[in-house]
């Protein structure tokens, strides 16, 4: 699934199917349409077939029991895909190093993927636990990155910002401070809006802005202490005392001068004025008196000659030097001032303005189209729109592109180090409880059942709609899939059937192998036989002339009889099915001289869940297919005495049954067979010419 | 002829189609079909165009959906996915003035691992999450520095042993790349916007369970086994019952080997070579290697079937897939 805003519109207004509504099969094709469309779409569907597992892979938490929670589903069902994750393809697309499965298939077949330092050029590669793969950067960036504009269309969106630049000066230059203030709270919503998000078109924050801005207004400030500096005189610093002292009704002191040249400079200042409050020119006269009794005290020097009229006595001596020495404090005083003190907002939005520039005009773009480039220079962009490095095959300077948020999921089977754009697969994704390892899949686990069916279709149609149901009352997996295999056979179950075990097709293999090393033909019946598997097993060896088999149940034989039709090509020797009551002593008229059988004996009292059988088997295998005991081997042993056996092999459960069919055989030579998991297995009884059963026996009796 | 075409049919058939399934097109819950839209600068608008545009929001001529929340990666270690915050037509940013009742509610996730199930329907699929660079760190410089076990390590940071022997690895390849200074700015930046989209790695709330092991297959069908009343049965004895080796042993072999080391069967096979005496005279030594018949260069008469859909696909060293003799 691709990356784009079209795909995640349709993901945002996705709903949950409704399956209520819809037939078994309507469900069926909906979610295969549907999961297929977003797994492997690449994929054609026979090829997704072949590929198909039906072991789905899912883990066991060992803790599970110990937490005291309740344990979580596992969803084996959303394993339905994980095969397709192994692939190069999809897991390049997982460690988000492609916006789709499709441009990953590109950069493969490009060579611009590695596994484990080598170039890999099959998209299929199935990768191993433990490979290291990696992307080449420049792909990834432009993957995840935004598109690059044609050159048309960074002209067309700078033609456009210079166009809003002009406007935006003009407005500014007319009505500063409204357009400052407007433009600061615009920001300033921005940036509360695209909190958290990664825009790149956001103005630099807050602080970096404020940063710029003093930057500039130090420099401004500098200017304009420099004129304050050079304004400042040893007569204006006399007039300032003058002037301060006359505004002052009653009293003169030195805290008087305090406000404008400190506590430090005060008492010079009161200093200055002791000497000259005498002076009646100063204080009673009008301003244009004082400013010439003023220079009268310090005249301009003009080529080292004081120019007019001036006192000197030692008395203004004193007086200038007393000034000369206050100004130096004065002018300190006033630098340090000024440094603290910040700038009016008025200031600031004047030089501000004073900074905005109109962008010169843009070339037209029949000569862009000629020179292939044109110049920029916005405050906030110096080079083309998205094309600062036209070599690049990505938006430059680099920003994700939009909409990738909703699809950004870390896969937890594979690594990733974005840096390098390098990943790890560590191992193939797994199920487990409450959580699949991968499936990015959107759809829900009902969606992926019904494809799982899909798949498998080993049920008539008619039943897919109760197989779900009933696996969840605990019934058998074969009968809701309908098969098992045994042996090279595909034998069908049934309810009220019981399914064939790996127990029986252990001794059956063993014994086919047997009979098919001995060569000699041979004939076989068969009691009890169920789904036939026994029998059938036995009549694919090509020296096994006939096989007979019996069964009390009429359903069991007709299920038999469909076994022997789906498996007639494996099948070599003629195949009989017959009804017949052990119990009753109903034997077949045969010529066999093998017999083999596989009655019920779980004796009654064993037959619950106490005993240790499964509450599935409880439920749903037939009873009269399971629970027996002695009787029927005491019928198995009169039907050895009067046919012409001379050879048999029953499975029993239990070693009274064997020590109980030898006691009935005196004459016959038998022995036990133990299973691989060393539980009693078999009683096997033979005549000399059925000598070769002795080599099934581990123990004779 | 044309007479004949020309007479009205006698018997009228009334032709009704069957109607099993009113196939509803998908429309999004929160808006019904609504207007067919009027072409639009002479192209046709459909409805789902219409309403694609109305979820999309404004474009500015930056070609940026500026309004639309899913079209921006977060940046404070959280993620943006769509789940019941924001469904319902609510994936605006600048909804709170334009709409009438100001700012909707964000309705709060129900629980806090929601904020990691990117899809909203299937609630099994859970992002994974960013190993912090300072952990990463740490990490890294107790395994490769300290030497500490990985097991210990693992315990630790709770974290498969597969994933740290990643981050070594990938810790190892990012040093050489700087070294060789192949990481340019513009990879540190993806590389900073992608670690600040993810949430981070918090061992107590994300921490991986240590205790997996993989189902057995034989333990998803059925067996029954008759024991007496007095007799115990656990665990072990139902793993002797299937045929399995003991979970323990299995967990111990994930954590040491890997889970691969499963279904891996041995199957390197060491075959007998010799390098034969040189004579005088003789310019190459010959290697003389064991191989079975069959197994090596193609056997003559034997059905050679390279038109099969599924044959066997390997790769040599070089990457190159070579057909694998069957």
């Amino acid at each position: 699934m691709a990356l784009n805003k079209h795909n995640l519109f349709n993901f945002y207004k996705d709903r949950a199917p409704m399956f209520k509504v819809m037939s078994m099969f309507m469900q069926k094709w909906d979610s295969k349409q549907k999961t297929r469309g977003y797994h492997g779409e690449h994929i054609p569907e026979g090829r997704w077939l072949k590929l198909f597992q039906k072991k789905l892979d899912g883990v066991a938490q060992m803790d599970a029991s110990l937490s005291g929670k309740a344990n979580d589903e596992t969803p084996m069902v959303l394993q339905t895909f994980a095969v397709l994750e192994k692939r190069l393809d999809v897991a390049v697309f997982r460690a988000m190093f492609a916006s789709s499965v499709r441009q990953a298939r590109q950069f493969i077949l490009a060579g611009e993927v590695k596994v484990n330092g080598v170039s890999i050029k099959q998209p299929s590669y199935p990768l191993s636990p433990g490979d290291v793969f990696s992307v080449e950067p420049d792909r990834v960036l432009q993957a995840l990155g935004e598109k690059k504009p044609s050159l048309k269309e960074a002209y067309k969106v700078d033609r456009e910002q210079v166009i809003q630049w002009q406007k935006f000066v003009n407005r500014a230059k007319s009505d500063p401070l409204k357009v400052w203030q407007n433009q600061r709270s615009k920001q300033k919503k921005m940036r509360e809006t695209y909190r958290d998000l990664y825009n790149p078109e956001l103005p630099p924050s807050e602080l970096e802005d404020v940063v710029a801005r003093y930057d500039s207004r130090q420099e401004s400030k500098i200017n304009e202490l420099g004129k304050k500096l050079n304004s400042i005189t040893r007569n204006t610093i006399l007039a300032d005392i003058v002037n301060t002292a006359k505004a002052v009704e009653g009293e003169v002191n030195a805290s008087v001068f305090e406000p404008q040249f400190g506590a430090a400079l005060a008492n010079k200042c009161f200093n200055i004025y002791q000497m000259v409050a005498n002076n009646k020119a100063l204080f009673e006269g009008g301003e244009n008196e004082m400013n010439e009794e003023i220079s009268k005290i310090l005249p301009k020097y003009v080529n080292g000659q004081p120019q007019g009229k001036f006192y000197d006595d030692t008395k203004a001596k004193k007086v200038k030097q007393a000034l000369s020495e206050l100004k130096s404090g004065y002018l300190e005083k006033v630098r340090k001032d000024h440094k603290e003190q910040a700038p009016s907002e008025d200031a600031i939005v004047s030089t501000w303005v004073s900074r905005l520039i109109k962008h010169p005009k843009l070339p037209s773009w029949s000569e862009v189209q000629e020179k292939g480039a044109y110049k920029v220079d916005l405050p906030w962009q110096k080079s083309m729109w998205g094309l600062e490095d036209p070599s690049k095959p990505y938006f430059t300077p680099w920003r994700p592109r939009q909409f990738i948020a909703p699809f950004a999921v870390l896969p937890k089977h594979i690594e990733i180090s974005f840096r390098t754009c390098h990943a790890v697969y560590m191992r193939n994704p797994v199920a487990r409880p409450g959580e699949s390892e991968l499936l990015k899949s959107k759809f829900p686990a009902s969606q992926a059942a019904q494809e799982l069916r899909w798949i498998q279709q080993e049920l008539p149609k008619s039943q897919w709609h109760t197989a779900v149901e009933l696996r969840a009352r605990l019934v058998p997996l074969q009968y809701i899939l309908g098969s098992q295999p045994f042996g090279d056979l595909t034998i069908k179950c049934k309810p009220g059937v019981l399914i064939p075990r790996n127990d029986t097709e252990e001794w059956c293999e063993e014994l086919k192998q047997i009979i098919s090393k001995c060569g000699e033909p041979a004939e076989v019946v068969e009691y009890c036989t169920g789904s036939g598997c026994i029998g059938l097993s036995m009549a694919t060896l090509a020296n096994v002339k006939k096989v007979t088999a019996l069964d009390i149940n009429k359903q069991a034989l007709a299920l038999s009889e469909e076994n022997l039709r789906i498996n007639s090509a494996k099948i070599k020797a003629k195949v009989e099915f017959h009804y017949g009551d052990l119990l009753k002593h109903q034997f077949p008229k045969t010529t066999a001289t093998l017999l083999l059988s596989n009655p019920p004996y779980i004796p009654r009292e064993h037959f619950s869940t106490d005993g240790g059988v499964e509450e599935s088997v409880l439920k749903y295998e037939p009873e009269n297919a399971l629970v027996g005991n002695l009787e029927f081997y005491s019928a198995l042993c009169e039907l050895v005495r009067q046919g012409p056996i001379e050879g048999f092999v029953f499975e029993l459960g239990y070693r009274e049954q064997a020590e109980h069919t030898k006691s009935l055989l005196p004459s016959w030579t038998c022995g036990i067979r133990y299973d691989s998991r060393r539980n009693i297995r078999n009683v096997i009884g033979w005549k000399p010419s059925w000598n070769i059963l002795q080599s099934m026996c581990d123990e004779i009796l | 002829m044309l007479a004949f075409r020309a007479q009205p049919p006698k018997a009228q058939v009334v032709r009704v189609s069957q109607v099993r399934y009113n196939r509803v097109l998908a429309y999004p819950s929160y808006t019904t079909k609504g207007y067919i839209p009027p072409s639009r600068g002479g192209r046709k608008q459909t409805v789902f165009k219409k309403l694609m545009d109305e979820f999309l929001g404004h474009k500015n001529y930056k070609g940026q959906y500026y309004d639309n929340r899913f079209a921006f990666l977060k940046q404070n270690h959280s993620t943006n996915y769509i789940d019941r915050r924001f469904a319902e037509g609510k994936t605006k940013l600048f909804a709170e003035q334009s709409e009438e009742g100001g700012a909707y509610e964000e309705r709060p996730l129900s629980e806090p691992k929601d904020q990691l199930r990117p899809f909203s329907l299937n609630r099994f699929t859970v992002t994974n999450t960013m190993v912090s660079k300072d952990m990463k760190k740490q990490l890294v410089s107790e395994v490769l520095d300290e030497g500490k076990p990985l097991l210990e390590v693992a315990v630790k940071y709770k974290m498969k042993i597969q994933r740290i022997e990643a981050l070594v690895k990938l810790h190892q390849i990012e040093m050489q790349y700087q070294e060789e200074g192949k990481i340019t700015p513009t990879m540190e930046k993806f590389a900073d916007v992608m670690y600040k989209a993810f949430p981070l790695f918090d061992p107590e709330a994300h921490g991986e369970n240590l205790t997996e092991i993989p189902i057995p297959s034989e333990t998803l069908h059925s067996r029954f086994v008759t024991i007496a009343e007095s007799e115990p049965f656990g665990p072990v004895d139902a793993a002797k019952e299937f045929g399995l080796e003991p979970a323990a042993e299995t967990l111990r072999k994930v954590t040491e080997e890997g889970e691969h080391a499963l279904s891996v069967t041995n199957n390197t096979k060491v075959h007998k070579t010799f390098v034969a005496p040189m004579h005088e005279g003789d310019r190459v030594a010959y290697k003389f290697t064991d191989v079975k018949v069959g197994e090596v260069g193609y056997r003559y008469g034997k059905p050679y079937r390279d038109n099969r859909k599924d044959r066997k696909y390997a790769f040599d060293n070089a990457g190159k897939m070579y057909p694998v003799l069957e």
